[in-house]
């Protein structure tokens, strides 16, 4: 799984979420708060889903230091192919 | 025995809902705390209950309709002679070809005058509201002008006061990223609902933080209705709250938080949960604010506020420097009802909760 496919994911993820939000206008290197509007518990369900399709579990410790989306993406693909 | 079912107030800062969509008809038995229909506010779109078991003898108010709050929207009969016969009583007087036009378009006699020399609602007086009705269409108040007029309210009327505690929070996140890496990622418990649930534990010993003030006197709540503030997608705030969450267990609660916020973005809320909240929780750690001072909902009288978390410098139990996981935790109390030492004493056993992990896990297991 490369990093294109686990970004694709999280944008299937967030779409569900909040299909209101336009992926293309979100910055990868912003944190996702200071552009959208959303909430920790949007948050959580769209990093369940993602662990749900790449089996990846993000911690909670771990969650608080991904400050924007390349950070998240990089992680999940590190865990990947560790 | 009638009994008028009055249109219900789901928010201080509420006058009139709009009928969307009845679930009831003429001749149906109905449950205490029954959805009986679908209103829109102006926030939402809130299922509400019946508050009385009975049978369905006539609906009032119709689809599409605007009403104000009390005024009756359905008719009852109940078993029972303790309520007076209300529905005999209000019905207004009014002349057989004024109900006529009135039946055929739907209009709520409730709202009208009538301008007949006892009162009684006359023709003329149904062709009125008519003109009237065509011309207006439902907006709502503006959620901007009701959240000003529920917060200066309250800035107005209760005594605030505000404290604040920080608290470290290694012991337990590192506590939860094990039992969430070992659960399946849909039962995953969510940090924020965990810092809910120590504070439903806390407000056990402190009683004077979760109930209300009215007419002059505080009176305890007997459960905890946690009231949770969400963002309206748009803009404004809802704190529509989990009824009963003292009785809840960790994962219980975890999913009625999750449950509570879908709904309150994509409707289905019911009264019991904009009216019956006894205390209020608000997250700003969303934001990224590291703390928050709230504004007490009227007629509650304490609100608990999360900051974001965060890593800072800790000294640890060696009296070592290092980085660890805190959240600022805030209190803002009513102080016709509890004094600053109530509220730190609060806050302490919020901290001491929040640090053993098992007395938020073994609470209702």
């Amino acid at each position: 799984m490369s990093k294109d496919d686990i970004k694709l994911i999280f944008q299937e993820s967030l779409k569900q979420v909040a299909p209101e939000i336009s992926f293309e206008k979100i910055n990868l290197d912003i944190p996702l708060r200071d552009q959208i509007e959303i909430d920790s518990l949007d948050l959580y369900n769209i990093i369940v889903s993602l662990q749900k399709k790449t089996g990846v579990y993000i911690p909670d410790s771990k969650l608080a230091e991904l400050t924007n989306l390349n950070e998240l993406i990089s992680y999940v693909f590190a865990q990947i192919k560790t | 025995m009638n009994y008028q079912l009055p249109m219900p107030s789901l928010g201080a800062d509420m006058d009139e809902g709009k009928m969307v969509e009845w679930k009831i008809k003429p001749g149906d038995k109905i449950k205490k705390n029954q959805t009986i229909a679908s209103v829109e506010t102006t926030k939402s779109i809130v299922d509400i209950e019946s508050f009385r078991e009975g049978v369905v003898k006539e609906i009032l108010a119709h689809e599409g309709d605007v009403i104000h709050v009390g005024k009756p929207i359905a008719v009852l009969e109940i078993e029972g002679d303790e309520i007076l016969d209300k529905a005999a009583v209000l019905r207004p007087k009014i002349s057989p070809a004024a109900k006529k036009m009135a039946e055929e378009n739907h209009i709520d006699l409730s709202t009208i005058k009538g301008s007949g020399s006892e009162g009684e609602i006359l023709l003329k007086d149904i062709e009125s509201q008519l003109k009237t009705k065509t011309q207006t269409a439902y907006f709502g108040v503006n959620l901007r002008d009701a959240i000003s007029a529920l917060m200066s309210r309250s800035k107005k009327e209760i005594p605030h006061y505000y404290l604040k505690k920080r608290i470290q929070l290694d012991s337990l996140i590192t506590w939860l990223d094990e039992k969430n890496k070992m659960s399946d990622p849909e039962e995953r418990i969510l940090l924020p609902a965990l810092l809910m649930r120590a504070v439903i534990i806390s407000l056990k010993k402190f009683p004077e933080l979760n109930g209300f003030y009215k007419s002059g006197k505080f009176e305890a709540a007997n459960s905890v209705n946690l009231g949770i503030a969400i963002s309206i997608k748009g803009g404004g705030v809802m704190a529509p709250a989990v009824i009963e969450a003292e009785k809840m267990n960790t994962a219980t609660f975890n999913k009625a938080v999750q449950n509570l916020a879908l709904r309150t973005k994509e409707g289905g809320l019911k009264n019991r949960e904009l009216t019956e909240g006894t205390i209020t929780v608000t997250n700003v750690g969303d934001l990224g604010s590291d703390e928050v001072y709230g504004v007490i909902f009227h007629p509650q009288v304490a609100i608990v506020g999360f900051g974001r978390i965060r890593k800072e410098p800790v000294v640890d139990h060696n009296n070592e420097l290092k980085a660890g996981f805190v959240v600022d935790i805030t209190l803002s109390a009513d102080h016709r009802v509890s004094d600053g030492l109530l509220g730190a004493r609060f806050l302490n056993e919020l901290g001491k909760i929040l640090n053993e992990a098992k007395l938020l896990e073994k609470e209702n297991e």
